[in-house]
């Protein structure tokens, strides 16, 4: 299995300092990265997708293979990839982990959210077919029947809630840019604001944030967001 | 609107482990290199700033946060834009620590 430790701490620097803002190497910590789907049919064309099922495109599944060779190169272990079961993460996630030889599962509570109505349609298809309101809040359903700002982020609160139950291992989570940003706001302590305002974290497709989680000291690190290093090089 | 925020390069006093407060250390040998290694990331990004702000101190000061931490190793950045018709700040990237090519870091991996 791979490694339990993920920050790298150097031999004879252990102070203050860092006790304060470093993650303290422990058996404890979870060591958890959030990945987002390559480009999916969906993104290609502007769609809001929601949980509407759509495949990658082939630069989807480039950027996929990018990634592969970056986390080869880099040596990066997980201990197990927990995927939402749509499409375009079982995709990105299924190549992960045979590529890497980690064993997967896959969560429906890690799926994007139920944006009702909207789902699969462009924005001008929104614009014509559902009511467009001044003030939304937090409470209000997405695309009249969908998730609230709300109920994303409680379900967002599960999850993190359901990795936590598990033992302090290195977690590779394969999910969606919308359903990411509350993982976040759940783990930083934001809550939903009204009219979708609140700070973004931006996630490019196969973008991936780290985190480590301390349960004895309950302390969230962030180490990293939205890296996608290896698409800039496909790019170049 | 752009906006990155950057920690310091390794100082003297990291290197021993002091508290350092607004006391103040000059960087290390290595707190140089980390600045030179960003420097070389930044321009194979074509990142490119219209105004840098800089803590008196050699060193910037330290923030002590209580949980959660955004952990800001020496040279760690993070970009954030703030839309001033939406009012809406985004946070575009965060990176905690330059990742070494000795270390299978992407500066080799990229350029391999």
């Amino acid at each position: 299995m791979g490694k339990l430790f993920c920050v790298e701490h150097a031999v004879g620097r252990s102070n203050l300092v860092n006790t304060m803002t470093k993650p303290i190497q422990t058996p404890n910590m979870f060591c958890i990265t959030l990945l987002r789907h390559g480009e999916s049919q969906g993104n290609f064309e502007g769609r809001h997708q929601g949980q509407a099922d759509f495949p990658l495109t082939d630069i989807g599944r480039a950027q996929t293979k990018a990634l592969v060779d970056r986390w080869i190169a880099e040596k990066k272990e997980f201990d197990l990839v927990i995927s939402s079961p749509l499409l375009r993460a079982r995709e990105t996630a299924q190549v992960l982990a045979s590529q890497l030889d980690i064993p997967i599962e896959f969560d429906p509570i890690w799926m994007e959210r139920d944006n009702g109505l909207m789902a699969g349609l462009s924005p001008e298809e929104v614009l014509e077919t559902l009511p467009q309101y001044d003030f939304i809040h937090p409470y209000q359903p997405i695309g009249q029947t969908g998730e609230s700002q709300w109920e994303l982020y409680l379900r967002a609160g599960k999850a993190v809630q359901s990795l936590i139950n598990k033992s302090p291992r290195s977690y590779l989570i394969v999910s969606h840019g919308g359903f990411l940003n509350m993982f976040f706001y759940a783990t930083l302590g934001i809550v939903p604001q009204p009219n979708f305002h609140g700070p973004r974290f931006r996630f490019n497709n196969t973008a991936f944030a780290t985190l480590n989680y301390n349960p004895s000291s309950h302390r969230w690190y962030v180490l990293g967001v939205n890296d996608h290093l290896h698409v800039n090089s496909m790019e170049g | 609107m752009f906006i990155t925020l950057l920690r310091h390069g390794e100082s003297e006093r990291n290197l021993s482990g002091v508290l350092q407060g607004q006391s103040d250390y000059p960087l290390t040998p290595a707190g140089l290199e980390q600045a030179r290694q960003l420097a070389s990331i930044w321009k194979f990004e074509d990142t490119k700033f219209d105004l840098t702000t800089s803590s008196p101190l050699r060193r910037a000061p330290q923030a002590h946060y209580n949980s959660p931490i955004f952990h800001f190793g020496n040279t760690g950045y993070a970009q954030f834009s703030y839309n001033l018709s939406t009012r809406q700040w985004a946070i575009l990237c965060f990176n905690d620590q330059i990742k070494l090519p000795q270390s299978g870091g992407f500066i080799s991996w990229k350029t391999d």
